[in-house]
């Protein structure tokens, strides 16, 4: 497939380092001047950005994550004035824990056109109809992904909140060609198709591009050979630029980083130390480009791997392994998303309820039951039944009037839940 | 073909550049854009030799320039065209251009130099018609068009502009910026400071925005003029201008 920006994404490696490096001094003496919490940043950490001789000096800077975004909330973090600002994402896993993310015009041109180099990469073409099903008010990358498929050329709906019929519908209708969804909504059109006895042959799609949370291998082999189409991965974090940071290319082997715009670096994530190439850690992310929420040194809480040797397609940027769990990955029931985090946020304002939750998602015929396991302190579980019962109904109603899906409440003792994971999704499973 | 990293340069006590890095590849055309007095000149003169470099590497064509003199520079393919003209006012305009090439003197051919000198000729017309005149009685125009030419004598890879619309008319500086135009389609190399950032920006491909000694950005020149601040700063453009 053809590259779009070849001066970039096939440059030698030691052209690549002495960018990122001019890229990285420059970033880095633009937050010196503009940014407050990095002014006091360098400042601790006795240092200055001229000190910054080499990519791997970037390690004498202390990490950054989500909690340092909150506690700057909501512009210390900004590297330009407000009026330089032309679109502002919010980022909401609850109250008291709202981030917002600021975008320059260059800040969106970067992200339209990196998306569209993702795109491009994946055979996306000028003569492709491309759907996009995503929510455009909750997930920044569905206006993102929109223009990178208008910037490649290709012709571009927008859709959200129908119901499945009538996006198969549309699909038909419409003659779509991609699809752009996430991997849950992905499997509910493979799951409809299957249930309707509809062949996929009849729509004219030939390739899925999944975002916004991350999938399994064998999802992935799951949407490909159900709906015989190629599938697609690319990887982005809300705060810094998602779904623009990483993409696959057709040779599906690892997701490309924009290295010409991003720094990445594998961090141990339990003491912060620097991994070696190629070990498993937390992912990293520096944006050297960025002009209104440049982030140095990011946690972004994927855990990956970075691969290096040449890719046969010609790019020269590193690749990261599919990721495979997140902790900001956004859940899909019944065609509405949202972030387990906000689940956590509205238990936090019920009295009577500890913090651990579990979230565990079913398939009922052609429609998923959310269920929350609520660990509840001690004292009401030895209460009266009532009272139980009202505990219940508040938690439910709290959990509708923020999500608008009805849960199913379960109360499980205190500490029940300590060694489980967060989400379950027993969707896929039930399915085969 | 010219690749900085970390260069820090002073002038006596005071420090100039404070660890900058920059690239220049092959046919490209690079500005640097800043204020008076941010070490844009500095940045050309250190390249050339004229101020000594402290710390950092200077790579031209992967090989190390950072201690070698000005002369030895100039004939590693390098060639400063330096602000403010400094022609030999009192020496003809063919003096000027024989003065250009004097480090290859003796080592190249009447025939050689002689389609050299009819290729500056070709590109600057109007020097030919002035061969014999004083470099000094020549207009502001004449005399940057001089500069240009004497430095291409040099047979350089790479020209190191500085400030080559400084005291002269816009119609001039048109003319000028359309010879730089030209030597692109030369395949020669420019790095060039300039005032005038709109014009640079214009013309150039890439572009660095240096402040006190340190770059603050980098970037193609239609992303540069995108942005606001360098709009504000180096454009001369009012909030007004800009929401027109």
């Amino acid at each position: 497939m053809p590259i779009m920006d070849t001066r970039h994404e096939t440059m030698s490696r030691d052209e690549l380092r002495q960018l990122q490096l001019e890229r990285l001094q420059a970033i880095l003496n633009r937050v010196m001047r503009n940014v407050d919490f990095y002014q006091k940043w360098f400042r601790d950490a006795n240092i200055l950005p001229q000190d910054f001789r080499s990519l791997d000096d970037l390690s004498l800077l202390p990490l950054i994550n989500r909690q340092t975004l909150v506690e700057n909330h909501p512009y210390g973090m900004f590297a330009v004035p407000l009026r330089d600002v032309v679109r502002l994402h919010p980022s909401q896993t609850g109250v008291g824990e709202t981030v917002v993310i600021g975008h320059t015009k260059n800040d969106i041109y970067v992200w339209t056109n990196l998306k569209a180099r993702g795109f491009a990469a994946a055979g996306i073409t000028e003569s492709d109809m491309v759907l996009v099903y995503l929510d455009y008010t909750l997930f920044p990358g569905a206006v993102v992904a929109h223009y990178g498929a208008e910037q490649l050329g290709a012709c571009v709906t927008p859709l959200y909140n129908t119901p499945i019929a009538e996006q198969i519908q549309i699909m038909m209708n419409y003659r779509t060609t991609v699809l752009i969804c996430t991997p849950n909504r992905a499997i509910h059109v493979v799951r409809y198709l299957h249930e309707k006895g509809i062949d996929p042959k009849k729509l004219f799609l030939r390739k899925v591009i999944l975002v916004g949370e991350s999938w399994s291998p064998k999802i992935r082999l799951q949407i490909k050979e159900s709906l015989m189409v190629d599938v697609y991965g690319n990887f982005g974090v809300t705060e810094i630029c998602i779904p623009g940071i990483a993409s696959e290319c057709e040779e599906v082997n690892g997701l490309h980083i924009n290295e010409d715009h991003f720094l990445p670096e594998i961090v141990d994530p339990n003491t912060g130390d620097v991994l070696p190439f190629g070990e498993r850690g937390e992912l990293v992310i520096t944006t050297l480009t960025k002009e209104a929420f440049p982030l140095i040194r990011y946690r972004t809480g994927a855990f990956t791997h970075l691969t290096a040797n040449l890719c046969p397609c010609g790019r020269t940027f590193v690749r990261m392994a599919n990721v495979a769990f997140r902790t900001d990955d956004i859940l899909e029931v019944d065609g509405v998303e949202f972030i387990p985090t906000e689940i956590k946020n509205i238990l936090s304002r019920i009295e009577d309820v500890t913090t651990g939750f579990r979230l565990v998602i079913h398939r009922e015929g052609s429609r998923d039951r959310l269920e929350v396991e609520v660990e509840i302190t001690p004292e009401i579980f030895q209460d009266k039944l009532g009272a139980l019962e009202a505990l219940r109904e508040r938690i439910e109603e709290a959990i509708y009037e923020r999500i608008r899906l009805k849960p199913i409440i379960k109360m499980v003792e205190p500490r029940r839940l300590e060694d489980h994971e967060r989400v379950v999704d027993l969707r896929n499973q039930e399915h085969e | 073909m010219l690749q900085i990293t970390n260069l820090v340069s002073a002038i006596g006590r005071v420090e100039i550049l404070k660890g900058l890095s920059l690239h220049v590849k092959a046919q490209e055309i690079v500005t640097l854009i800043g204020a008076n007095g941010s070490g844009k000149s500095t940045i050309l003169n250190t390249i050339a030799g004229l101020v000594p470099v402290r710390a950092g590497a200077i790579l031209f064509e992967a090989k190390s320039i950072a201690k070698l003199a000005p002369d030895k520079i100039v004939r590693e393919g390098i060639s400063l065209v330096p602000e403010g003209r400094q022609l030999f006012s009192p020496l003809s305009v063919l003096d000027n251009l024989i003065l250009g090439s004097y480090h290859r003197y003796g080592k190249l051919s009447k025939a050689d130099w002689d389609e050299q000198l009819s290729m500056v000729y070709e590109l600057f017309p109007v020097l030919k018609d002035r061969e014999r005149q004083l470099a000094g009685t020549l207009s502001g125009g004449e005399q940057q068009m001089l500069a240009i030419a004497r430095s291409l004598m040099s047979e350089p890879k790479l020209i190191l502009l500085d400030e080559p619309s400084m005291g002269l008319a816009p119609r001039i500086v048109e003319e000028i910026f359309e010879t730089i135009d030209e030597l692109r389609r030369r395949n020669l190399t420019v790095l060039l400071v300039e005032q005038n950032a709109r014009l640079a920006l214009d013309i150039a491909d890439r572009g660095y925005v240096v402040e006190t000694g340190q770059i603050v950005m980098e970037g193609d020149c239609a992303d540069l003029k995108r942005n606001t601040e360098i709009e504000r700063v180096y454009l001369g453009k009012t909030y007004e201008h800009i929401w027109d």
